[in-house]
């Protein structure tokens, strides 16, 4: 296997299918990403995701048109490849156009939204769930339902994975009723998109089931969501013993990873439960080195449950002693980042309201 | 997976491209370890093949295979018999990688250094630019690994330059030499933090290079380089899972011995950058498990040396002032230092 560090994802041959076909040459091309961000989040991030030159781009653009490339740079290596470039400092990227964008602007909400799932993802949650208020403010301000689903969602998604799956509902109901309002198909797909993972995040495969039917086959979302959806089939197969579709399933995210768009944490999880219950230990390890390697960017959470999977099923003892060691070095740095103040509060809220927006907000 | 040789493929030809295309210790050695094996590099037309047989020495000091020592003896006897001077000089380089880490004995370090020089020598006889840069690519790791970042430095100032590279992007050099050479041109480049613009310049030649040959341990040696980048840019966790994956594939694979010597120096770099509390426990993995060992003794090295030093007289006179000799001048040879027994007659 040779590894490909060294590619920009975002470089790849065959996705110029979105609004962007290639670098740009000047700001004529720039303006694009700001009129996606108008059009709401997810609109942004499938822009982002069917462009194929992003980091090439940010050398032939202006300075305020880059704020709006970066943000489009960094919700790419985080939702669609779960990778970037090793000298990318994204959370310092994503905080400077905090600081470069005008404050209460769709820019500075939706980066400081983006920047929440980067510190969630690290471990740092009180940091996280500070970034969620700031945007929903923002978003309340200026009356924008559709980007508050979205930055409810993402918060809820945050909870599920830290175990807080009481003040998770909230918020994916909170989500539900934004999305509703924005009238929005993509956003009450996201929503149900993230319901399903909670459901399997809780441990409740039927709900999860219950809750993936209501999304059809003709999903409208972009790569790296629709991988979360094929990963959520994946898991439902599995526990259903359902051996035709887990297949199907594994094949069609395997698919998705032949484009670069990785398999995620959750089929990750659920392959690896598969091969040591199948005895074999060794095709587990290299799966989970494998994900850890090529998904830096997957949450710190996800990795831990991965490495603890492993580490601690009887098998483990076959292990190389280096690599057992190194291992358990990894895993003991990664408790210390992930532990949380038991007092924490995670709840977010809408504390602003619009005061001419369309009356979107007003189911709350 | 190691390749391995086809019927109705020539031996020969077989071993000579493995190694000299494509670094492929582990097939050679899993194909040709035991010596009764090497009758088949000998043809009745041809006799021995000098690069076939130079590879097969290469291959088994690579993957640290005692037989190293009798495949070297014969190798370079039959260069200085055929007076080629390229070859010879193949094989004292393959010498100055031996044991390419820390803790290489007085003895190995000695004689690893006098390689070095008389590699030098000879491609200068033999005017082989690329194989002299090659060499100093090498030596150049080798050093940093040892942690003498100022030998590494100084060495790999001269490899930094135009002229260079021009010559290893010509025909003249394979892939397999421009990849070893390019490698270290990038180590260069993360240490001494130079402009990003050309480091990243670096690095995507190192992927097309990489992508272009089938080196044996390319994948693992452009993760190693992933991994310093990920010191470098102080990442700890992909450093980490770097290293993890690294480590999980030498326990689980044969990787020959220079790319572990890499990896214990990584492994060292790794804990005094990022964790001084675990800086023992890994970095007594990285001297212990993961590191290369060499079953050769300081007898064995010095009689090695004295034979080279002694068949190298049949070389032309010119030539063989300008070399320097690899044993030790106080020591006497002795009459039964040319005492490998071949399994053939030369």
């Amino acid at each position: 296997m040779v590894n490909n560090f060294l590619s920009d994802p975002g470089r790849e041959t065959g996705r110029g299918t979105g609004p962007f076909k290639g670098p740009s040459t000047g700001s004529a091309q720039a303006d694009p990403f700001a009129e996606q961000l108008k059009l709401g989040p997810l609109e942004f991030l499938q822009a982002a995701e069917a462009s194929p030159s992003l980091r090439a781009m940010r050398y032939t653009f202006e300075s305020e048109q880059v704020l709006y490339l970066d943000l489009a740079l960094a919700s790419y290596y985080k939702f669609a490849t779960q990778r970037a470039p090793a000298n990318e400092r994204l959370n310092e990227l994503l905080q400077d156009i905090i600081d470069d964008a005008p404050h209460n602007s769709l820019v500075s909400a939706e980066a400081n939204c983006l920047l929440a799932v980067y510190q969630a993802d690290e471990g740092d949650l009180s940091g996280s769930v500070q970034r969620y208020q700031r945007a929903i403010d923002v978003y309340a301000a200026v009356g924008r339902a559709d980007a508050l689903a979205v930055c409810f969602a993402r918060h809820a998604l945050t909870l599920y994975e830290h175990g807080y799956h009481r003040e998770a509902d909230r918020s994916l109901l909170e989500a539900q009723q934004f999305a509703a309002a924005s009238a929005k198909p993509l956003y009450v797909q996201y929503c149900q998109l993230v319901g399903s993972l909670g459901a399997i995040y809780q441990g409740r495969a039927e709900a999860a089931a219950k809750s993936a039917r209501a999304l059809s086959a003709s999903v409208c979302l972009g790569p790296g969501d629709r991988a979360l959806y094929q990963a959520m089939q994946f898991r439902i197969a599995v526990e259903r013993d359902d051996l035709a579709a887990t297949e199907s399933a594994w094949q069609a995210l395997l698919q998705l990873q032949a484009k670069g768009i990785p398999v995620g944490a959750i089929a990750t999880r659920t392959r690896v439960a598969l091969l040591l219950k199948q005895g074999q230990f060794t095709d587990a390890t290299d799966v989970v080195l494998h994900f850890l390697h090529g998904s830096p960017l997957a949450s710190a959470v996800s990795k831990h449950q991965l490495m603890l999977d492993l580490i601690k099923h009887p098998s483990s003892a076959v292990m190389a002693d280096s690599v057992k060691a190194l291992f358990e070095e990894l895993l003991k740095v990664n408790e210390r980042a992930i532990r949380q103040d038991p007092c924490l509060d995670v709840g977010i809220a809408l504390t602003a309201r619009a005061d001419h927006h369309d009356g979107s907000l007003s189911h709350a | 997976m190691p390749e391995i040789l086809r019927a109705g493929e020539e031996p020969q030809r077989w071993v000579a491209e493995r190694w000299v295309k494509h670094g492929d210790s582990l097939s050679i050695v899993n194909q040709f370890a035991g010596r009764s094996s090497w009758n088949q590099l000998s043809s009745p037309q041809q006799g021995l093949n000098i690069v076939a047989m130079y590879s097969l020495a290469g291959a088994l000091a690579a993957e640290g295979q005692a037989q190293w020592l009798d495949a070297t003896r014969l190798a370079w006897r039959m260069a200085v018999l055929k007076r080629d001077l390229r070859s010879l000089a193949q094989i004292a380089t393959t010498l100055s990688q031996l044991g390419r880490g820390a803790q290489t004995d007085a003895p190995l370090h000695s004689f690893v250094e006098r390689s070095f020089v008389l590699a030098r020598a000879l491609c200068k006889a033999a005017h082989w630019g690329v194989g002299e840069h090659v060499l100093n690519a090498v030596w150049a790791r080798g050093l940093r690994n040892r942690g003498d970042h100022t030998g590494f430095r100084r060495t790999m100032q001269e490899l930094d330059k135009p002229r260079v590279l021009r010559e290893m992007l010509s025909q003249e050099a394979n892939a397999c030499e421009r990849f070893q050479v390019v490698l270290s041109l990038v180590l260069f480049e993360l240490e001494r933090s130079s402009a990003d613009s050309r480091l990243d310049w670096t690095l995507g030649l190192l992927a097309e290079l990489a992508s272009d040959s089938d080196v044996g341990s390319t994948a693992v040696r452009v993760q190693l380089i992933d991994t310093e980048l990920a010191i470098k840019h102080r990442h700890f966790d992909r450093a980490f899972v770097g290293a993890l994956q690294l480590c999980q594939h030498m326990a689980s694979n044969h990787t020959e011995l220079g790319c572990r010597a890499d990896l214990a120096a990584l492994l060292r770099r790794l804990t005094s950058v990022f964790a001084p509390s675990t800086l023992d426990k890994l970095t007594a993995l990285a001297c212990t498990d993961l590191y290369p060992t060499l079953s050769t003794s300081a007898q064995e090295l010095h009689s090695l040396a004295r034979d080279m030093d002694r068949i190298c007289a049949s070389l032309p006179a010119g030539v063989r002032a300008s070399l320097p000799r690899l044993a030790h001048s106080d020591k006497v040879a002795s009459a039964d230092s040319l005492g490998v027994v071949l399994p053939f007659p030369l």
